[in-house]
Formats: structure tokens, C-alpha cells, sequence
């Protein structure tokens, strides 16, 4: 393979990957995508067997490795296995000041995470990448997404504004997609910066129609703009553009969506859009070749600061005990790494030279910034028991979302976020129909309350239970916001050494494994208090009960350790609490544990699956890793591309702008290629 | 001998199997009292001479007795609606084997000639489903309209592509299909879904999708076959209901077991099905998988029922290349919506050197002449029932490297049961080429309407219900696939592995609507 | 189909199921079979808990008979159910074998969720020992079956056995997912079956 010389190299085939390879591929240029994990694309039998069969639907659970070993296993990522209570270290947090503490026990976790809050997104190595398990929310971002420095003195701005991507969202909406009513959506949402042109641009597909769930939330809240804390921002459910088929019609032969509530971990009838979609154009191309099982350890630069080649292994058997079959490298003229936002800065800190040269930081590092800037969306899950049935646990996982609350003046104290309804009940939250369902069955025997709905442990069976059950599940609802974090230096991703007296720890392929140092700005945790208080309005205005749990600790076996995924509530922010008027104290309206005044304790987080930032692109080489094209500013033959380029990460899920700059990366990379 | 006197001969009738004896006796009284004559006292043309006409012969579904058993005759009359032996109700195995004789005799009937003859070319015939439209016919560019089905008419067929100077004659199949469901822009060379099929010579096989009049004029009628029709359709409330085959209740004495399949619900009289009742045949879409016969290479087409065909190819540029080609029949699916089965009877069928079954004994054939899908010993080919590797460029065939081609094996293995249906039916049919036919399985539905009670009525196209908690209405078997049409999709994975009623639960119309289901078929997205 | 004269262990484990579960045995174990999930459930029970298994079928068919003169669940009355599961499960105060009540729950979530919990820790004659509260999923038949997706008048989140749109209307009621006529519920819970305080012995 190291005769072969293609015109471009991609690392990693996720929807980045796949979208430059097939653009360049349809003109004539030769491309490798090389993918570190396997290549079962083509059908979706094996995966989805693994997901009935597990007993834990987690986001992961289709796909490999299914049981985490990560020391030794060729293809080890995050999951949401990793931070289950079982695996929290006993004596976190007090272990993080040693050079071998982490918050997970390192043999179950592969992210190797010193806090002092975890990092709570995962990802997928396969071909195809995240989007096999993404949900599918396809949103732009907003006009002062782009500026928030210029416009609300915090953040940083992007080096483009709004209109320079309003073309490629167009074009990303094609080719994902995606089903939505642009007049719906401007309508609703032109007021906080959504933006399209031109003037007439419609959507591939008709909208999603809205669920139940979503109709009896708006029929209280739309309208509304008097909301206590949020006076004069509007309030309204508007549907969400998805990429997921709503008809027939157009490019696509995959099947229109037929509600299977599972787009998280895996859409059954490929609806959703993933990007082995666009790898079998790009294959079909007849330009583009995937090598699969090959993990790319170290990116070469030569003298004249130009990348020369990707090294790379390629491994066969088991997950847990891999063989390496063989090591070589890959050239070409351009080379593009799409290896989401924690393998790519991964690889490129792991390229780093043992010397004082230039490259003594890792490749395309001369900012300091690769790894930096760590991002997510903080979720705060609050869930709830509707009134009347809502019948959720019905349709796609969500339909709808409250966007009119992402942009305001409030941006420059506090974070903004969006509310994502979920349409899937208390599965996200508690688990369910597991949890209740036990709690009812089980009665005292083994389960207690996990639901919070069995306070007596009563035990079921029947008619009763038949019955109890339709009422709990019929009612359950929840929302999740999005919460916007801030860009920080100090959350970042690193590698595993030696140093400090630190024990080295690698993959089962030998690779240094990523440190993870990341916390939550006080401007991103003081949008969790307006959530809670957004939230407590809902559920009154719903006639509806609060059940959220900010979990501060977990006991199994008469051990308690904290949940690390827990922050307490700052004393300076009591008063937003005590402030509120009485109503909004009432206990069933407010999260748990809270106060005599509803003051909560403090806030529990959930990862939303975005992982952002880490090699940013800025206006100056000086503090960006990327220009505004994608291009390294140290190496101009490399592009890096995918999430890790946001040097914010606004309050929209991320895939659709992943797949905008990539086909505007595409487009720079033919204009060098000529 | 004459054909009646053979028929008499072969045919056992009993009293006891209820209403198909009537119609059977009909059917004799109707063929042999005036052979010669139509109807109507006009004289028929002189028919060429059959080959296993009438022939028949009794299956036994009903295992704890001897009466009661069903037959399967080769004749031309489309069943309405399947027959269950006595006292089988709630059996599957029993109702099972009933759907299997159903499939048998809508495939021989299908398969006879318009003319009413059967294996009278040289032991082959053109059939009646390739009278029929194909979807080419119906979904026209632009949207346009096709011509109306007069009735007993000639169906209408469309002018084959441009690129075609060859005259399309009668029968003569216009394929253009590389894989089950290509895309509108099929043009451009666009992907496929799981991957085309590529036999052992390297040839790409070709599919296609006919339906019948009562499918059809629906279709028409309906504006159906564009994009706008659709649109107004769906905006006008409609949701696409297919009409249902029933035949008009008669009155025979009903089994003393309760037998949940035979409705008495109502049905239109009007219309004669033949062997003397009344009712309405329903829709049927048929879809067809053809191979390339390649006699150089060893291809042997007196096994084959086999076709002249116009062979449409996109080549990478866009433009199209249009071939006359020999082509054999490898798959048939047959789809039928009836009044109790509103998710319709899936019945699928092969050619019986298609691929060998997981599991099986290959013996001691090997190379590329044992099956038309599999090479046995084979040293480098594709990996069993995985798609080959990308590009597919149909442009560039025969595939010559083993490694491009499919690697076929059937995953689900025939129910031992059909197996015997198959050879016993495979009897009766050894002067014609459709001996070296098999069924492979027939999906229905087994609890159809559930607590749904709306009784058939003109309304609803004289169908029942679909369960409304459960629209597959729970099918068995759970599982079928046709190796030639689910190639790289066999296997027991819920909603991923080939399920004929579940994933056809997904389709869809192009409409924008929140009810866009569209009964069942995916020849509703084709339309432009 | 059942002889009149003959009750077979799959007869009581579907007559058991029908009443634990609060479906009707039609739905559990229809006339037409093709999935048959209730021999997919039945041998798995019976291979991780061995004669306890038997046992609870013979609890199940000692208690019915005596408190309803049959083991057709749908010919009972309210009463007769409730006092025959409160007997089964041990929740009558009489005593019950705390295995075999644990079993049942088992029984009773295995329908609902296409998972076993086991109920105790048990080996079987292979030597294999399966652990108290470990939980495996059956089977994908199992888990898209199951009946806490029916209770909630919806399909198993990977399964959707509905069409386009169905998400913006309501559902078909709950009598039509379960085969049984439904009494409203209160919000906690039935304060008429069993007592929360019963403990026979925790087998867990």
C-alpha cells in the first residue's frame, strides 16, 4: 500500500470523511479513507441482533467492542458504559491529585478522565462513524452563534459569519436529508437569527409531523412570553428538522420513518440518515478506496513542514485481542483527518517528535490549541409525569424542540440552551420501561423505587399492574436542554505518559490512550439554573409533576461515592431560587433534592453526544489550529475537519454544520488539487 | 386425447372438501361441455397443444385425517382466495400448507399463457403476468398518464427507451432494473440498496415488477402514477387501499370447525372469476428476477423459462445501452391482497439450481455451471451472501473475477413440508419447463384484523382490517426470503433480515402527508 | 389445542402468565403461533430454575383449582385472580415457598420485558450457575414481545409494527393491546392486592 499515492488521504469514515471522499471522487480524484474500526456497513443484521440482545440500550450498544476492555482492545472509544456508578473509583474524587487517579477505573473507561468533572460524550469507531447512533437532529446555527464575542463579549467568534455557510447547509440538507418546512421554521425562529437563503429555500422533505407528546406541551406554552426570568423572550414548540425520510420521493431509496423510537442506538430501517449512506456513493464512485481495520498512529511532516504520509496499522480478530497484520503509509497530495474530536487531536499530539523542534507539541499543534477547548452540550434531563396520557415511547425519539429560547441579551451572563422534547418517555431518564416496571413487579423484593413512583413498594400483578403501568408510561415525558459550554483552555484531551510518575496506558494496539481534563464554566452551570427554572414553569403551566433527580451520590452495597456527573449549586446563585414566587417552590414542581424553598442542592449532567472544539478554527494561526477553509495553519497541505473545528459550540446539535464545512472543505481541497 | 378426458382422469372429486369441489366441478362442466366454442356460441380459435394441462394432484394439509386434503391443478382460473382443508383451523402447520397450495396454484395459473394454453412452446409459454403492465409501463416520466386497461383488453405497455431500436414484441420483457429497489435517478448511476445480484458467469440479473388489471386500474383511476396524483389523492383525504380478492359466499355447508379464514363477508357480484363464481380476484403484483442466459458459458435454456429481452444498461457517462438478450426466470414473488389478508400473501418461488441451502451437502458438482448463484469450490469468490465489493458499473459485464461476483447460499432452509409439496407438484408438471420450479415459502398474515371488526364492504375495497395494534398482523413464517430478490438480507434479525409484510409495512407514497402508507407496495415512490 | 381432559405444564404456564401478567391468554398464546414466544419463555424458565419451575406450576394449579374449580383464567372472576396470584406470589400471608414466588415475578417480568431476572442463584445440570439477580435478554423475539411495550399501547423501541405518521394520533386503546377489559387505575397503585409489608423470606 505505500506505492499506491492517491491524490487524498482521509483518516476516519464518518460523515466528514465519507462526504470530502465522495466530492472528490465524483471529479476523478483518488482518494483513501482509511477507518479504524470494521466495516459492516453494508447491512445492519449484526448490529442490530447486538442491540436486541444487550441488556442496556446505551447509544453503544449495537456496536463494537460491546464489553469495554479498553487496555487491550484495538478499537476502545467512550461509552456510556464507562461512567456507570459500578466503575467510579472509591475514592474519587480525593484520588485525582495522584498521577495514576482518575474518576473511572481505568481498566473499564477508555477515556482516562482527571475532572474534575467528567466528559460525558461518546462516539463510535466503525465505518460510518457517529451517525450511526446520532439522532438525527439536523439544526443550523443562529446569526450571533458566529459572534458571540462581538456581539455578548464572551465566547470567541467564528472567522465567518452566518452567510458564508448558508449555501453548504442548503447543500448538507440535500444530501443528508433532511425533513423540514423552511416557511415553519422561519416563521418561528426568525426572530433569534435563523437564517436561509434564498428567500424560497425549501427542504428535501415534508416536516416530521409532531407527536402527542408534543402537541399537549405546546398547547400550554406556545405564545406564551411571560415566563418568569425569561420576560419578553417568546415561548414555542417548534418541530425539528431531522435527517430522516418523511417521504418517498427524491434521491434516496431508504425507507420513509416509521416511528421506530430508536434512532439513538440505531435505526432499524436506515430512516435515519448515517454516512454509510454517503460512503457507498463515494465507493460507487469507483475512485475511493476504504481500507478498514487500519488505525492511523502517526502523521509525518517533512522538512519543508508539508504532511508526507499517514502511518498507519491495520489489525484482524477478536476487539479484545487483536493481531496487528501489518504497518504502512499512506500518501498523497492532500490529507484530511475527519477522526472525530477526540482521536484526531489524539493522533496528532501522538505525531508529536521526541526532540525541540517544531513538532515537539504534535503535528499542526504550533497554537497549543490541539486537544484544547474541549466541548460539550452539558444536558440537564428534567423529567416528568403529564396529567392526561401523552403515549410517548411512540414515534422518532424526538419531534419538536423549544429553539426560541437560544439567543438573547442573557447570552453575555449566562448560557443559552435549546429544549429537545423527548418523545420516549423516562427511558433516557430512569431506564424505563425497565426500571418501573421491576419497581411494580418487584415490589420490596430487590428493586426499590428506582422510579420514584412505588414509595410504598407496593407489588403488582394483573389487572393492577397492567393498569399502573399504562398510567405511568402513558404520562411520561421529558425535556433536555442543551446546555451552550464554553471554550476553555484547560478542558482538553491529552496522552496518556509517563510523566509525573504516571502510568503509561495504551490501547490493546500499543496506542498512548487520551487523558481527559474538563470541567463547567460558571457561565454554562448558571444556564442550568434557568433551565430548572424554565422547567418548573412547564410542569405548572401543564398541570404536570416534576421527577427529576440531580442525583448528588450513588450507594450500591452500602458504598456511597458522588456522582461525578454532579455539580452543587453556588451559594451566590441561591437567590434565583428564593427570589421566585411561591408557586414555583411547590415541591412538585421543583427537582429533587431541593430545600424547603425548592433551593436545589445542585445539578446533575448527562453528555449529548457532541464532541467539539478540540483543534478550533480562528483568524489567527496564534490561537486556532485551523483557518477558516479547515486548513492547518502549520502544514498547508492538511485539512482537519468534523466537530473539532467549532471554536464554539452554540446550542444546536452539531451534524449538520459537521457536514456544511465539510463540503466546503471539499471544495478548497479541489481548488488545491486542481 | 382430448384435454377433458385427461383432466377426468387425474382429478379425484370430493364431496367433502366443500366449495372447491363446486367451482372444480364448474370448471369441468364449463370446459368440457363445449371446448370448442366460447360463451357466447362464437368458435375459438384452435389453442396449440398444452403440455400437462389438468394435470392435478392432492395434497394432504389436514394431518389427523385423511379427508379433507386440497389439490393442486394445473389450469388457468387465478385463484380469488386460498382454500384451508377441514378442521384446520387454528393449525398452523395445516393453514400453512393450505397458503402453499394457494401459491402453487396462482404461480401455474399465472404461468399459463393469455391464450389459456400452458407449456405449448416447447414445453415453455409466455405467461399471463408478463402481459400484465410493468412498472415502466405505469410510471412514466413526467408523470403522465397511462392509457386506460380496457376490460379484457389488451394491457397497455409503454414504447421501450429510445436507445432501443429494436421493435419491443409482445411478451418481449423491457428490463432495466439492477437491484430491487433502484432510484428514480437510476440514470445516474446512483447506489443500490444491499447490492446487486451477479451470477456465476458474471452476468447481472435484472428484476421487475408487473401488477394486474384490478391493481392497476385502482392505480389509474386514482392518479396514482405521478407525483401531483399522489398529492392530490392524499390532500383529498384519500390513503391507497388495493382492492381484495372474495368470491360471493356460497351456499355450501360450512366445516364443523371453526375456520378462521373463511370469511362470510360479502363480495361484489358482477364479476366472473371462473369455474363458475363470482367476486373479484383483487389486486396481485408480481415480481420477476431474471438471469442473463449465457449459452456460451454454459447457460442451458431448455431449464429455464426463458424470454427475449430488451436489456437496459446506464453506463458511466449517463447514457443508456439497449441489449436483446436471452434471459431465464430464476424468482418469482407473487403478492396477493385478499379479504382476509389485508397485509396480502407473499408467495415467493425459484428456479431450483439457484443456491444451495446453509448447511446442505453440496456434492460433487463444482465450477459455474452447478448452480446459478453459487460456486462450489470456489477458491477466491465474495464472501457468502455478502454483496460484492464497490463499484458496481453494470457497464463492465461479464464480471470476470470470481471475487466480483454474488456467493449465494439460503440461509432459511425450505420447511421440510414444502419440500414435499414441491416434489410432489414437480410430478405433475415434468413436460414443461416450470418443473424446474420450487416454492420456497408463502407469507400471511395470522391475526390479520385483531380487535378491528370492520367488516369488508365496497368501501374498503372489500378487505378486513389491519389489527390496528400490530399492522403485520403478526405473519408467519416470520422470516422468508428469496435468494435471488433478498440475497444479502436472509436471516432471523428482527427488521433487518427479510421479512416480505414487515418491511413492506414500510412503504410509502411520495406524498407529503402524515398517512402516506401506501398498502404495502413500493411502486408508489416510483412515480415522477 | 387443549383436550378438555388433559392439562398440560404449557397449558398452566399459559393460564399462569395470563394472570400474573393481566393479559389475555389469547394474546399470550394465540391459536396461530408463529413466533411462539410462550415455548421460547417456558424453556427458558424451566432451564433456569429446574423444579422450582415445576413446582410453581403445580402452586399455580393447586391454588386455582381450589379457589375457582379451573385453571381458565378468563372464567374467573376478579376476586378469584387476585386470590390466587396473592397465593402464588406469597402475598396472602399464608406461607409460600419463597423460591417459587420469586419465580413468578420472573415469570411475570420475563413477559413484560423479554428479560429473566434470576430469581435465585441456581446451577443447573451442566454446571452452569447463574447468579441471583443477573439479567440476560431471552431473546430479540422476546424483547421486541413484550408486554410493558403493549401496556403503554406502543411497540418495542426498535420495532415498530405501525406506519408513517401514526406518532401525531392517538393510539388503539389499551383493551386492544391487552385482550382484557382494563379497570382504571389509581395513581398508587392498587391498595387491593397483596400487601406491601408481606416478606415471605426474601429469595433475593
Amino acid at each position: 500500500m505505500s506505492d499506491t499515492t492517491y491524490d487524498v488521504v482521509i483518516v476516519g469514515a464518518g460523515i466528514a470523511g465519507t462526504l470530502i471522499a465522495r466530492e472528490l471522487g465524483q471529479q476523478g480524484k483518488r482518494v483513501l479513507i482509511l477507518e479504524a474500526g470494521i466495516d459492516a456497513s453494508r447491512g445492519r443484521e449484526r448490529y442490530l441482533e447486538t442491540f436486541y440482545k444487550n441488556t442496556v440500550k446505551t447509544p453503544e450498544s449495537p456496536y463494537p467492542p460491546v464489553v469495554e476492555k479498553p487496555s487491550a482492545q484495538a478499537t476502545p472509544r467512550a461509552t456510556i458504559a464507562d461512567t456507570f456508578a459500578s466503575n467510579i473509583e472509591p475514592d474519587f474524587p480525593g484520588n485525582l491529585s495522584e498521577p495514576d487517579g482518575y474518576i473511572y477505573d481505568p481498566e473499564k473507561s477508555y477515556l482516562l478522565q482527571k475532572g474534575p468533572l467528567p466528559f460525558a460524550s461518546t462516539y463510535e469507531r466503525v465505518a460510518g462513524g457517529t451517525t450511526w447512533h446520532w439522532l438525527g437532529t439536523s439544526l443550523r446555527f443562529l446569526e450571533h452563534d458566529f459572534t458571540m464575542r462581538s456581539t455578548y463579549c464572551v465566547e470567541k467568534d467564528w472567522p465567518m459569519g452566518i452567510d458564508a455557510l448558508l449555501p453548504y447547509y442548503n447543500r448538507a440538507e440535500a444530501e443528508i436529508g433532511v425533513a423540514a418546512s423552511a416557511q415553519v421554521q422561519e416563521e418561528e425562529l426568525g426572530s433569534v437569527g435563523l437564517r436561509y437563503a434564498p428567500p424560497d429555500y425549501q427542504y428535501p422533505m415534508q416536516q416530521i409531523p409532531l407527536s402527542q407528546v408534543d402537541t399537549a406541551l405546546g398547547d400550554k406554552v406556545n405564545g406564551i412570553d411571560d415566563f418568569v426570568d425569561f420576560e419578553g423572550l417568546g415561548v414555542q414548540v417548534t418541530p425539528t428538522p431531522a435527517g430522516r425520510n418523511s417521504q418517498s420521493i427524491g434521491a434516496s431509496s431508504r425507507r420513509t420513518c416509521a416511528g421506530n423510537t430508536n434512532c439513538i442506538p440505531i435505526c432499524p430501517i436506515q430512516a435515519k440518515y448515517d454516512a454509510t449512506v454517503t460512503l457507498s456513493q463515494a465507493l460507487q464512485t469507483g475512485h475511493v478506496t476504504l481500507i478498514s481495520q487500519a488505525v492511523a498512529k502517526r502523521v509525518c511532516v517533512d522538512e519543508n513542514g508539508r504532511i508526507s504520509g499517514i502511518e498507519y496499522l491495520t489489525w484482524d480478530g477478536p476487539q479484545d485481542a487483536p493481531t496487528i497484520t501489518g504497518t504502512a503509509t499512506a500518501v498523497g497530495k492532500v490529507y484530511v483527518i475527519a477522526a472525530h474530536a477526540i482521536e484526531t487531536p489524539r493522533l496528532l499530539l501522538m505525531s508529536r517528535t521526541h526532540d525541540q523542534g517544531a513538532l515537539a507539541n504534535g503535528v499542526a499543534n504550533s497554537s497549543d490549541q490541539v486537544g484544547r477547548n474541549l466541548m460539550d452540550h452539558p444536558l440537564y434531563l428534567s423529567w416528568g409525569l403529564m396529567p392526561e396520557p401523552v403515549w410517548g415511547f411512540r414515534g422518532p425519539l424526538t419531534t419538536s424542540g423549544i429553539e426560541t429560547l437560544r439567543d438573547g441579551a442573557f447570552r453575555s451572563q449566562r448560557a443559552a440552551w435549546r429544549v429537545e422534547v423527548g418523545n420516549e418517555g423516562w427511558n433516557f431518564s430512569i431506564g424505563d420501561p425497565w426500571t418501573t416496571t421491576n419497581d411494580f413487579i418487584g415490589g420490596p423484593h430487590g428493586a426499590s423505587n428506582n422510579s420514584q413512583l412505588n414509595p410504598e413498594n407496593v407489588q403488582l400483578f394483573g389487572d393492577a399492574l397492567v393498569a399502573r403501568l399504562n398510567h405511568a408510561f402513558t404520562r411520561q415525558w421529558r425535556m433536555g436542554f442543551l446546555v451552550e459550554q464554553t471554550p476553555e483552555p484547560g478542558n482538553r484531551v491529552c496522552l496518556s505518559s509517563t510523566r509525573g510518575g504516571a502510568t503509561l496506558r495504551t490501547d490493546g494496539l500499543g496506542l498512548p490512550r487520551p487523558v481527559i481534563h474538563y470541567d463547567l464554566s460558571d457561565y454554562t452551570k448558571l444556564g442550568f439554573v434557568f433551565a430548572e427554572i424554565f422547567a418548573r414553569q412547564v410542569y405548572q403551566k401543564l398541570g404536570g409533576r416534576n421527577y427529576t433527580l440531580n442525583t448528588p451520590s450513588f450507594t450500591t452495597d452500602s458504598v456511597t461515592v458522588q456522582n461525578p456527573k454532579w455539580f452543587a449549586l453556588e451559594d451566590a446563585w441561591r437567590h434565583y431560587f428564593t427570589e421566585l414566587p411561591a408557586a414555583l417552590k411547590d415541591p412538585r414542581l421543583t427537582c429533587q433534592p431541593a430545600d424547603a424553598e425548592g433551593v436545589p442542592e445542585g445539578f446533575q449532567y448527562f453528555g449529548s453526544g457532541h464532541i467539539v472544539g478540540t483543534y478550533a478554527m480562528g483568524a489567527s494561526a496564534a490561537d486556532s489550529v485551523v483557518d477558516r477553509d479547515q486548513r492547518s495553519w502549520d502544514h498547508a497541505n492538511l485539512f482537519l475537519v468534523g466537530s473539532g473545528v467549532f471554536p464554539t459550540i452554540t446550542t444546536a446539535n452539531p451534524t449538520l454544520t459537521i457536514a456544511a464545512l465539510a463540503l466546503q472543505a471539499a471544495e478548497t481541497i479541489m481548488q488545491d488539487l486542481g | 386425447m382430448t384435454r377433458c378426458s385427461r383432466m377426468t382422469r387425474s382429478f379425484r372429486l370430493n364431496p367433502g372438501l366443500g366449495r372447491l369441489a363446486a367451482p372444480a366441478a364448474a370448471f369441468l362442466l364449463m370446459a368440457c361441455g363445449n371446448p370448442a366454442h366460447n360463451a357466447d356460441g362464437a368458435p375459438k380459435p384452435a389453442l396449440p397443444a398444452s403440455v400437462d394441462e389438468g394435470n392435478s394432484v392432492e395434497i394432504a394439509c389436514n394431518p389427523s385425517s385423511d379427508v379433507g386434503g386440497l389439490s393442486v391443478i394445473v389450469q388457468p382460473v387465478i385463484p380469488a382466495v386460498p382454500v384451508f382443508a377441514q378442521g384446520t383451523g387454528g393449525h398452523l402447520a395445516a393453514a400453512q400448507c393450505g397458503f402453499d397450495v394457494f401459491s402453487w396454484n396462482s404461480f401455474l395459473a399465472l404461468s399459463h399463457a393469455p391464450d389459456g394454453s400452458f407449456g405449448a412452446k416447447h414445453g415453455d409459454n409466455p405467461t399471463v403476468w408478463e402481459s400484465w403492465p410493468e412498472a415502466g409501463d405505469i410510471f412514466l416520466p413526467g408523470g403522465a398518464a397511462p392509457a386506460n386497461w380496457p376490460v379484457a383488453g389488451t394491457p397497455p405497455t409503454a414504447a421501450p427507451p429510445a436507445a432501443c431500436t429494436t421493435a419491443r414484441e409482445p411478451s418481449m420483457r423491457v428490463l432495466r432494473q439492477i437491484a430491487k429497489r433502484p432510484d428514480v435517478l437510476e440514470e445516474a448511476g446512483e447506489p443500490f440498496d444491499s447490492g446487486p445480484l451477479i451470477d456465476t458467469h458474471g452476468n447481472y440479473a435484472r428484476f421487475e415488477i408487473t401488477v394486474n388489471q384490478d391493481m392497476y386500474q385502482y392505480l389509474v383511476t386514482n392518479h396514482l402514477y405521478s407525483q401531483a396524483g399522489q398529492q392530490a389523492f392524499s390532500d383529498a383525504g384519500g390513503i391507497a387501499s388495493f382492492p381484495c380478492g372474495c368470491v360471493v359466499a356460497k351456499s355450501v355447508s360450512p366445516p364443523p370447525d371453526q375456520d378462521t379464514f373463511q370469511l362470510v363477508h360479502d363480495c361484489p357480484t358482477g364479476t366472473e372469476l371462473g369455474r363458475g363464481e363470482q367476486g373479484q380476484i383483487g389486486a396481485i403484483m408480481v415480481k420477476a428476477s431474471w438471469k442473463i442466459l449465457d449459452t456460451a458459458a454454459g447457460d442451458d435454456p431448455a431449464s429455464f423459462h426463458t424470454e427475449q429481452a430488451l436489456v437496459i444498461t446506464t453506463q458511466p457517462d449517463g447514457t443508456e445501452t439497449c441489449d436483446k438478450q436471452l434471459v431465464g426466470l430464476v424468482g418469482l414473488h407473487i403478492a396477493h391482497k385478499t379479504q382476509a389478508a389485508p397485509q396480502w400473501i407473499w408467495s415467493t418461488f425459484e428456479h431450483r439450481a439457484n443456491a444451495p441451502e446453509r448447511g446442505e451437502a453440496i456434492g460433487d458438482c463444482r465450477g459455474e455451471n452447478c448452480y446459478n448463484f453459487f460456486i462450489p469450490g470456489c477458491e477466491d469468490c465474495n464472501a457468502v451472501n455478502i454483496a460484492p465489493p464497490q463499484p458496481w458499473n453494470p457497464a463492465d459485464q461479464p464480471v470476470m473475477a470470481d471475487a466480483g461476483k454474488s456467493q449465494v447460499m439460503r440461509a432459511i432452509p425450505l420447511m421440510d413440508a414444502t419440500k414435499r409439496l414441491n416434489a410432489a407438484v414437480q410430478g405433475i408438471l415434468g413436460g414443461t419447463v416450470w418443473v424446474n420450479y420450487q416454492l420456497v415459502s408463502t407469507q400471511w398474515p395470522t391475526d390479520a384484523s385483531g380487535s378491528d371488526t370492520t367488516a369488508p364492504s365496497a368501501e374498503n375495497g372489500w378487505c378486513a382490517a389491519l389489527d390496528p395494534t400490530d399492522k403485520s398482523g403478526l405473519p408467519a413464517p416470520t422470516f422468508l426470503a428469496n435468494t435471488t430478490l433478498e440475497t444479502y438480507i436472509q436471516g432471523t434479525v428482527p427488521q433487518a433480515s427479510s421479512t416480505c409484510i414487515n418491511c413492506h409495512l414500510n412503504a410509502t407514497m411520495t406524498a407529503a402527508a402524515t398517512e402516506n402508507f401506501s398498502d404495502f407496495t413500493y411502486l408508489l415512490e416510483r412515480a415522477q | 389445542m387443549r383436550d378438555a381432559n388433559t392439562t398440560t405444564p404449557m397449558d398452566l404456564f399459559i393460564q399462569l402468565s395470563a394472570l400474573v401478567t393481566g393479559f389475555s391468554a389469547t394474546k399470550l398464546a394465540p391459536g396461530l403461533d408463529p413466533v411462539n414466544l410462550k415455548k421460547a419463555l417456558f424453556d427458558f424458565a424451566q432451564s433456569r430454575t429446574g423444579a422450582v419451575f415445576d413446582a410453581l406450576l403445580v402452586a399455580f394449579q393447586q391454588s386455582a383449582e381450589a379457589e375457582a374449580g379451573t385453571i381458565d383464567v378468563s372464567s374467573m372472576s376478579a376476586e378469584q385472580r387476585q386470590a390466587i396470584g396473592n397465593r402464588v406470589l406469597g402475598l396472602d400471608g399464608a406461607s409460600q415457598d419463597a423460591q417459587v414466588a420469586a419465580t413468578a415475578q420472573s415469570v411475570n417480568k420475563a413477559w413484560y420485558l423479554g428479560s429473566w431476572y434470576q430469581p435465585f442463584d441456581y446451577t443447573d445440570g451442566a454446571g452452569t450457575t447463574y447468579e441471583a439477580g443477573s439479567q440476560v435478554v431471552i431473546s430479540s423475539q422476546a424483547y421486541i414481545g413484550g408486554l410493558a411495550w403493549k401496556a403503554m399501547q406502543s411497540h418495542a423501541m426498535g420495532n415498530s409494527t405501525f406506519t408513517f405518521g401514526y406518532w401525531a394520533s392517538e393510539p388503539p386503546s389499551l383493551e386492544a393491546f391487552t385482550g382484557n377489559p382494563q379497570p382504571t387505575a389509581t395513581t398508587q397503585g392498587s391498595t387491593t392486592q397483596g400487601s406491601t409489608t408481606q416478606n415471605q423470606g426474601s429469595a433475593s
